[in-house]
């Protein structure tokens, strides 16, 4: 079943998947606008 | 010629129908108790009426089937009639408290706005939704949060004691992942990654709002509601502006954060909940949504920069990045106003919009869409064809895709992921014909019919009181065939039909 420290890690996990897309569109779109 | 339903059919359907019924009843105590908070009396009333109603519906239907509960076993047929059935039901009686408010038009247009809560699409008809209630509001919000984890799931955790006839209705509502082998176990572990969500996320947007000049009480319930409509990919706000009425940059990255994470498949959630942290990197489902999100995203911003629309990398990552993604995840949360995608992204924007719409989120989530498991699994699909093509005819290699657990790609699951695309695409073509016959331009008819058909809610400007009723009721059918799948939905129909072939064959005997 489901422990909290597991469910806190869990969900930085799934914020830092979220951060990492977010910034690479970021990335992405100063590089397309210069 | 002999009929497939019989009464006992009927009976063990209305059972349950009524039974999930009763609990949409108690869940309209949570306005009722923020009417009394808020000393909100007409709409007091206007709940303690629904209620009544809703009880008494819901008694005569659990009366009249319960006779046949201990002698018939809940099958296939029944478990997704009651599924779909139930959602027609409770589209009406949700619909009571937004007619007597008086904030809908009319009752067709009260049912449009409680399916697109249910559905958590995110249109709406409603009137001067500045001035609403506070416990009218707790009542739209709860809507589109409980209608994306699924009533029937609710009262699957709360009501019903058969397990096996729950797992029929469960798979009728358009989820089939099973988090434990126990179905119930399956609702109670969605519930819980809801409300540990719910806690965080409204604490989160509390802070944020009260950051921003909300009053600390006013700050709460935004938060509490903005972050419903995120985590159920809904889409509905507290005011008419949605997120332009916040203003804030910090909001609406909070908010984008919980729609991403809200459009991810619970199985997902409870694998790296329980330690399976790699999950999130391995599953076809996040790999499809992250490529694809990237994708659009780039020809989103190509574009809106060519027409030079945002001129900062901030100004166009909150505008175009963030309704992409509230697209894409299927929210419908948006900080533009409708009219500036038909008068500022061209039809290339509208189009690239369009397409995030239809394939929206995952499978066995919030979202709408075509889901980003088919679309990963159809693509796969293609690539080891033409794999299969080039290499020799000797060889013999199996495929495979890991969505929770490896599984071997074969024929059927690409044929059943592309048969549920197929749908999708006839139901969207059919509303954007429809929305142009009815003269609107083709462009915002195929905006508005993916955001229909995906669950989305963001809207060109054709949802409308004014609009064509025509179009009204086939929104509404999008809407609900879109959010189960199509499946339990073909099964109502066919079962209404086996009725009406019964009641044919009786008379004719006669």
């Amino acid at each position: 079943m489901l422990k909290k420290n597991r469910i806190v890690s869990g969900i930085l996990v799934e914020c830092g998947f979220v951060f990492v897309l977010m910034s690479l569109l970021l990335l992405i779109e100063v590089i397309i606008m210069r | 010629m002999k009929s497939r339903i019989q009464l006992k059919d009927l009976r063990i359907i209305s059972y349950y129908t009524g039974a999930i019924t009763m609990g949409t009843a108690a869940l309209m105590v949570i306005p009722l108790i923020v009417a009394i908070l808020f000393a909100e009396w007409t709409t007091f009333i206007d709940f303690l009426i629904s209620i009544g109603i809703s009880l008494d519906v819901g008694l005569i239907l659990m009366i009249y089937g319960r006779k046949e509960l201990k002698k018939t076993r809940v099958q296939w047929k029944h478990g997704l009639v009651i599924s779909s059935l139930s959602w027609i039901m409770l589209m009406m009686l949700c619909a009571i408290p937004y007619r007597l408010s008086g904030n809908s038009l009319s009752m067709l247009d009260a049912c449009f706005d409680v399916m697109s809560g249910f559905t958590t699409t995110g249109v709406l008809l409603l009137q001067d939704l500045d001035h609403i209630s506070m416990a009218f509001n707790m009542w739209r919000h709860i809507l589109t949060f409980i209608g994306g984890q699924g009533m029937v799931v609710l009262a699957l955790s709360l009501l019903v004691k058969d397990t096996v006839g729950a797992y029929k209705m469960y798979v009728g509502e358009g989820k089939d992942v099973e988090l434990v082998p126990n179905v119930k176990g399956t609702a109670k572990i969605i519930w819980i990654i809801s409300m540990i969500y719910l806690a965080v996320g409204t604490i989160a947007l509390w802070i944020n709002g009260m950051l921003i000049g909300l009053s600390p009480i006013t700050a709460f319930f935004h938060g509490m509601f903005i972050f419903m409509s995120a985590w159920s990919t809904g889409g509905f706000a507290p005011m008419s502006q949605n997120m332009m009425y916040y203003h804030s940059f910090s909001y609406e990255i909070v908010s984008v954060i919980f729609f991403i994470i809200g459009s991810f498949n619970f199985g997902l959630h409870y694998s790296v909940w329980k330690g399976d942290k790699k999950e999130i990197i391995k599953n076809i489902e996040t790999k499809s949504f992250f490529i694809t999100a990237t994708l659009t995203s780039v020809l989103v911003i190509l574009i809106l920069d060519k027409l030079n629309i945002y001129t900062d990398a901030m100004g166009m990552f909150r505008r175009g990045v963030y309704n992409l993604l509230s697209a894409h995840t299927t929210t419908g949360f948006g900080n533009v106003y409708a009219r500036q995608f038909a008068l500022e992204w061209g039809d290339f924007g509208i189009l690239i919009m369009v397409i995030a719409m239809l394939i929206g989120g995952s499978a066995c989530s919030t979202a709408g869409g075509f889901k980003g498991l088919r679309v990963g699994v159809v693509f796969k699909g293609i690539i080891n064809e033409i794999k299969k093509l080039l290499s020799s005819e000797r060889r013999v290699t199996v495929y495979k895709f890991h969505h929770l657990k490896d599984t071997i790609l074969d024929d059927a699951i690409i044929k059943s992921s592309a048969i549920i695309i197929i749908c999708y695409m006839v139901l969207f073509t059919v509303g954007t014909a429809l929305g142009a016959y009815y003269g609107y331009p083709l462009s915002h008819s195929a905006f508005e019919a993916a955001s229909v058909t995906g669950n989305v809610g963001l809207s060109i400007g054709i949802t409308a009181p004014t609009m064509p009723v025509g179009l009204k009721i086939y929104y509404i059918f999008a809407m609900y065939i879109g959010r189960l799948e199509f499946l339990s939905v073909f099964a109502l129909i066919g079962f209404i039909f086996g009725g009406i072939k019964k009641v044919c064959v009786g008379l004719v005997r006669r």
